[in-house]
């Protein structure tokens, strides 16, 4: 039985810089949920299909199930912990989804807003129908989808500076 | 009146829900987010037949990868069966498997990659 080989990868993760040593079969969901603590990518479907697992890498929209972690050497990648600038603050996108109802079980949600993240940074305006091709690769099980819709136009109307976090438990 | 009109708008306005940032942030923990120190991995041998008599199962070959704890057989478990109403379906399957899928043998390890390395190396003999 032989072990695949191992490879220095070095990238940037959310604005700070990585240097570890990766088995050459390791998948980039692996590293990041399992080797670096970052659960809040979620594994759905491990086959590219349901957009549970959505970061971005180079800005691209793109599954972390299928994607070899030492593919990301060189690259930047952003996760779902990685938009809010910081612990007191949300992005209009993670306010508008609170706002709009835009989940309710919650494990889909990562890659929805990873997904509609990347949609508003290339369409800033967009119509329906653009929101609905775009996020064609996430699956969600709970909503129905119309109040994910809702809240990434509602996202896309509104102002683009962060937005303060409310404590939990206070509504 | 006015109580049916509150209501209404009460209803219409979506509840800020308290674990809001937390679903929205990635910090909310769902069951496969936990890690704890030394815990193990769970991987299952399932089978590739539909239905079909279980002749043999030989795990020793699992049993020999590094990092593996255990390897259970229907033969280890007994009759022990799953359902809701109807305890019909044998956890790791005895005589028979009845549906593609239907697991075979179950490994502990201390890595995914040992306990699905060993789970594939479960040696099944079947018969139609």
């Amino acid at each position: 039985m032989s072990m695949a080989s191992q490879h220095l990868l070095r990238f940037e993760l959310n604005g700070a810089h990585h240097e570890l040593e990766v088995r050459a079969n390791r998948r980039l969901i692996d590293l990041l949920r399992d080797d670096l603590g970052l659960t809040g990518t979620k594994e759905g479907c491990s086959v590219g299909v349901c957009g549970a697992c959505s970061v971005l890498i180079d800005d691209q929209l793109m599954s972390a199930c299928l994607v070899p972690a030492l593919f990301v050497d060189g690259s930047r990648v952003t996760t779902i912990e990685g938009l809010a600038p910081d612990e007191s603050h949300l992005t209009p996108v993670q306010d508008a989804f609170i706002r709009h109802g835009g989940f309710q079980c919650g494990i889909c949600t990562p890659g929805q807003i990873i997904a509609a993240t990347a949609l508003l940074q290339e369409h800033p305006r967009p119509t329906v129908d653009q929101v609905k091709g775009w996020m064609m690769g996430n699956l969600c099980r709970c909503t129905g989808y119309y109040k994910i819709i809702e809240s990434i136009l509602a996202a896309a109307e509104a102002d683009t500076r962060p937005v303060l976090r409310q404590p939990v438990g206070i509504s | 009146m006015q109580a049916l009109a509150d209501a209404q708008d009460w209803l219409l306005e979506p509840e800020y829900r308290v674990e809001g940032p937390l679903k929205v942030t990635g910090s909310a923990r769902y069951t496969a987010d936990v890690q704890m120190p030394g815990m193990l991995w769970l991987a299952y041998n399932r089978s590739p037949r539909a239905h079909a008599r279980v002749v043999s199962v030989d795990v020793s070959a699992a049993r020999m990868v590094p990092g593996v704890h255990a390897v259970l057989t229907g033969a280890d478990t007994g009759n022990v069966r799953l359902g809701r109403r109807l305890l019909d379906w044998p956890a790791l399957a005895r005589d028979r498997v009845r549906i593609v899928g239907d697991r075979v043998a179950a490994v502990a390890a201390e890595t995914r990659d040992a306990a699905e390395e060993a789970a594939r190396l479960v040696d099944v003999v079947y018969e139609d």
